[in-house]
């Protein structure tokens, strides 16, 4: 592979960046989102207290045994909010990845494999998308289309696409300078196997840290549209607009704000993680 | 006999630059041709054209197909870089005939492991290694059994062996010899070095800034070069190893 023999010579930098995450770093980030994952599924099945419900017998109450993460200043308790709120933003953060990123890459090797007219339309459409003020325009389209989980991941997802678009073109550009491209098509493979078949699975693992940082932006977009007020309408948790709803209680009861905010930062900490081992693993 | 393939007054150029000027050559069924040159002469050029990645401006190249869609198989100077690195190397080997959609999946692995036993490797302990685990010259081998599986009317052979262990590249040429004995295959043979086109192939054409200086049966050329530039190429060229070599058994 082109890309990772250009990392070869610094073998000995290499060496030192490995250890860098240590493996145990690894395994609790695996374990945290899988933590995770169990947790909003339990929370989906309703299994934890009714994240809408209001309470006034337990109004802004902190942490304790019946409430974890304590409670708002309507009663409702926040550890089921903040489980709900991850099944939010996992689904955003997975259809950003999955269509947004899959969509940009099939495009990037597609116009990296035709080069020509095609390769300079996308260019051009990458271009401008990069430079429109995104979320300006996401705000627009959640404000018009109204603020469902789906309106939201996709519009995510659709400003996802031009950058994976770009960068998986240019990891293109090399890999289809390799001979086995090259005997491919002596072969008379055609287009769509060339790209499927010799090119995509090695620009995959180029993107692979990307798509891994993309999974934290894009949990980190929806909180900063649910804050802003363009997520998620209020009772209906998703993180950001948990941190957006406690701020005005920030001094009074600082876990509503607080604990959804160090679960968001914990969990961007865990994929990051992951994706900078998958970056290593990658020399 | 026929020839596999006739190249009439090629002319090839990138921008204002032309690359081959003029060019003609032909490799008879079952020969084996030579071309060499230093780098930078349009060797590599000649071989892009030839196999399609490059428009020539002029001129014409005629293959004798024998009704086969992509009649000419390519050997790469590089061979690791020729194989796919995320498949194993029975699903390289049997991919022209995935490609072309030819008999089952069972059937095309049982040919590709046949072609790796002719190449000399044994089925059983490559057919599912990756490329990257390959010697240079069991990934040449490799790239050979893929390119036999095709059924080509012409191999063409871009430095087959200049990346390869002196000790390998002797064997690696046997075994072209062998299969152009056994197979009938036309090879052309592209090389800076003398001593590997000596060892292979009946004549030889002599490549400078894109035109052939010089060509001829190979003995003939070598030991009585007409052209200055192929005295020069003999000169540069280390002390030639004597005539062909003995064929080796293959161990590997």
């Amino acid at each position: 592979m082109a890309l990772s023999d250009l990392a070869t010579p610094g073998v000995a930098i290499a060496s030192v960046a490995r250890n860098r995450i240590p493996r145990i770093g690894v395994i609790v980030a695996l374990l945290w989102l899988a933590l995770l994952a169990v947790g909003a599924l339990v929370a989906a099945a309703g299994l934890t207290a009714d994240p809408l419900t209001n309470d006034y017998t337990v109004i802004s109450q902190a942490p304790s045994l019946a409430h974890p993460f304590g409670t708002d200043n309507l009663g409702r308790d926040v550890f089921s909010r903040s489980l709900h709120g991850a099944g939010s933003s996992a689904v955003v953060a997975l259809v950003t990845v999955f269509v947004g990123g899959g969509l940009g890459i099939l495009l990037g090797v597609w116009a990296g494999l035709r080069r020509g007219i095609a390769d300079a339309i996308t260019g051009f459409l990458t271009d401008v998308t990069i430079a429109l003020p995104s979320l300006i325009i996401v705000a627009t389209v959640v404000t018009l289309a109204g603020p469902s989980l789906p309106t939201i991941s996709l519009t995510i997802a659709a400003f996802a696409i031009p950058v994976f678009a770009r960068l998986s073109r240019s990891a293109t550009l090399s890999i289809a300078a390799e001979n086995y491209v090259v005997a491919a098509r002596t072969l008379g493979a055609s287009g769509w196997r060339i790209l499927t078949r010799e090119v995509l699975p090695s620009v995959l693992p180029v993107m692979m840290p990307f798509l891994m940082t993309t999974l934290a932006t894009a949990i980190i977009s929806e909180g900063a549209l649910s804050f802003l007020g363009f997520g998620l309408r209020p009772p209906e948790p998703s993180w950001g607009g948990l941190i957006a709803e406690g701020r005005t209680q920030l001094a009074l009861a600082p876990w509503v704000t607080l604990l959804p905010a160090l679960l968001l930062c914990v969990t961007i900490l865990a994929i990051n993680v992951l994706g900078e081992h998958l970056r290593e693993a990658k020399r | 006999m026929n020839d596999v393939l006739t190249i009439d007054d090629l002319v090839v150029g990138y921008g204002d630059r032309i690359v081959l000027d003029g060019v003609s050559l032909s490799v008879p069924a079952g020969g084996c041709v030579g071309l060499v040159g230093e780098s930078g002469s349009g060797k590599s050029t000649l071989a892009r054209t030839v196999i399609g990645l490059q428009k020539p401006r002029s001129g014409a190249i005629r293959v004798d197909d024998g009704g086969m869609d992509h009649p000419i198989q390519m050997v790469f100077q590089d061979p690791i870089s020729s194989l796919n690195p995320h498949r194993s190397v029975i699903d390289v080997v049997a991919e022209p005939l995935t490609i072309r959609g030819e008999g089952t999946r069972q059937q095309r692995r049982e040919t590709a492991r046949e072609l790796l036993a002719r190449v000399g490797l044994d089925p059983e302990r490559f057919a599912d290694a990756r490329p990257g685990t390959l010697s240079g010259g069991q990934a040449q081998r490799v790239a050979i059994a893929r390119a036999l599986v095709a059924r080509p009317a012409l191999l063409l052979c871009d430095e087959p062996v200049s990346s390869l262990d002196v000790s390998v590249q002797a064997r690696v040429l046997n075994l072209l010899a062998d299969l152009r004995e056994e197979v009938g295959l036309s090879l052309l043979v592209i090389s800076h070095d003398l001593a590997v086109v000596r060892m292979i192939a009946d004549s030889v054409a002599v490549l400078c800034e894109g035109r052939i200086v010089e060509s001829g049966d190979t003995e003939r050329v070598i030991s009585a070069p007409e052209h200055p530039y192929t005295r020069q190429l003999l000169e540069a060229a280390p002390r030639l190893p004597h005539l062909k070599l003995p064929h080796l058994k293959e161990t590997r």
